[in-house]
């Protein structure tokens, strides 16, 4: 379980979340929505301990207080995909992906590639390096599945997406449930969401949370907007 | 060449301590792959290499404070790879000169983790016809200063020659994403190695 007990986030001196109260179960989806700004990516990263980011409150990670942990050492067991990955020239993805993975089945991951709709030289390119933006969504969709951490925290990993793309990560998130992970996903694209079998949704507003609950709110803030909170 | 050439060569880097030094000279005929390991010591090493189609990897190892001159006369098809090991101070000159209908493809790896002054120079005189020269150096530094310079001279209209250097280092935002991925700082040296080593 991942428990997150009275946290308050500041970035550069700024209040982004205050007072976030959570419980994550294993098995689960979970989906954090909101407008922009609302502090969304600022929760998953301050899940992670991101260096930048200053936090009061505590989290709790199968009970063992993980809050000021290094960043490395919580993403051994919670895989974060950035809203816009980072492209690395110098190191190439075959050097990380052979330093990261316990199995580097260069066969496996080669497939896995394909399916997914990487280019086919993709391992021997720096990391997301002269990916488009839909590649570079379809690489993390690619470690999140490599990886085989129990959390997998997916950060608008859906937008821009085609449908081929969007059917896939569909059917990796059901994967991903059967395995027992928990998988929090932020997301604004409502249509797709809908689709989802997601177990419980998080309305986050100005950093404050306004709603957890089952999907039917999704239909209610698709009929009203933000404004019923 | 003498101590005058090596005083002008590195006029600004140029230590009074070098008045002392012994020049080593050395001269290798290569028309065949081979493998030279160089190590260097209180002394001004002086080496040319006259080489012939054929491929030559050189590595140079340095603790201490020295100086050292390459020359490489390169006829045919060539291949050199230089990777220098510098944890001490150390000037280098290396002068590619390249002959008619000749290509050479030179690989300069540094690991620097002192200091390191490298002039490289690929050098087609008005009578080389039809010759091409490319370097390409790759840096990785820990806690190093490194000077690298590399210049073409091609005096010949049907020569060309070909530059390209990459420092193996990451930004911050990179190094963030990889503590991401659970990689942390020190770990990244050794994943930047391995990336030097395969190059």
């Amino acid at each position: 379980m991942l428990k997150i007990e009275g946290l308050n986030v500041y970035s550069d001196n700024k209040k982004i979340l205050e007072n976030i109260n959570l419980e994550f179960e294993y098995g689960k989806l979970y989906l954090i929505f909101g407008p922009n700004g609302s502090g969304k990516t600022t929760l998953a990263k301050a899940i992670l301990n991101d260096e930048s980011l200053k936090k009061e409150g505590k989290i709790f990670l199968d009970n063992i207080d993980i809050t000021n942990e290094k960043t490395e050492n919580i993403a051994k067991y919670i895989f974060y995909s950035f809203q816009d990955p980072v492209e690395i020239e110098n190191i190439r993805t075959r050097t990380l992906l052979m330093y990261i993975l316990d199995n580097f089945d260069e066969k496996k991951i080669l497939n896995l590639g394909k399916d997914l709709g990487l280019p086919e030289d993709f391992l021997d390119r720096g990391i997301n390096y002269n990916l488009s933006g839909g590649e570079k969504k379809r690489f993390s969709l690619l470690l999140s599945i490599l990886l085989n951490r129990k959390i997998i925290i997916l950060d608008e990993i859906d937008s821009g997406a085609d449908i081929e793309f969007l059917n896939k990560l569909k059917y990796y998130l059901d994967q991903f449930k059967k395995e027992n992970k928990m998988i929090i996903l932020i997301s604004h694209n409502l249509k797709f969401v809908k689709e989802l079998n997601i177990d419980k949704v998080i309305v986050l507003i100005d950093g404050k949370i306004k709603y957890v609950g089952d999907k039917n709110i999704l239909n209610k803030i698709e009929e009203n907007g933000f404004n019923i909170f | 060449m003498d101590l005058i050439f090596f005083k002008d060569l590195f006029k600004k880097y140029y230590d009074k301590i070098f008045d002392n030094y012994k020049i080593i000279k050395n001269e290798f005929n290569i028309n065949k792959d081979q493998y030279i390991e160089i190590n260097l010591d209180k002394n001004i090493y002086y080496n040319v290499f006259n080489i012939n189609s054929s491929e030559i990897k050189i590595r140079i190892n340095n603790n201490d404070i020295s100086m050292m001159y390459n020359e490489f006369n390169i006829i045919g098809k060539v291949k050199i790879n230089i990777l220098i090991n510098n944890s001490g101070n150390l000037k280098i000159y290396n002068l590619y000169k390249i002959n008619s209908n000749s290509y050479s493809d030179s690989i300069e790896k540094i690991y620097n983790k002192n200091n390191i002054v490298l002039i490289s120079k690929i050098f087609i005189d008005k009578n080389s016809e039809n010759s091409e020269g490319k370097l390409s150096q790759y840096l990785l530094e820990e806690n190093g200063i490194s000077i690298l310079l590399p210049i073409l001279d091609i005096e010949n209209n049907k020569s060309k020659g070909f530059h390209g250097s990459k420092i193996l280092k990451l930004t911050e935002k990179e190094e963030s994403y990889l503590r991401y991925l659970s990689i942390s700082k020190e770990e990244i040296k050794n994943i930047l190695m391995r990336e030097f080593n395969f190059i």
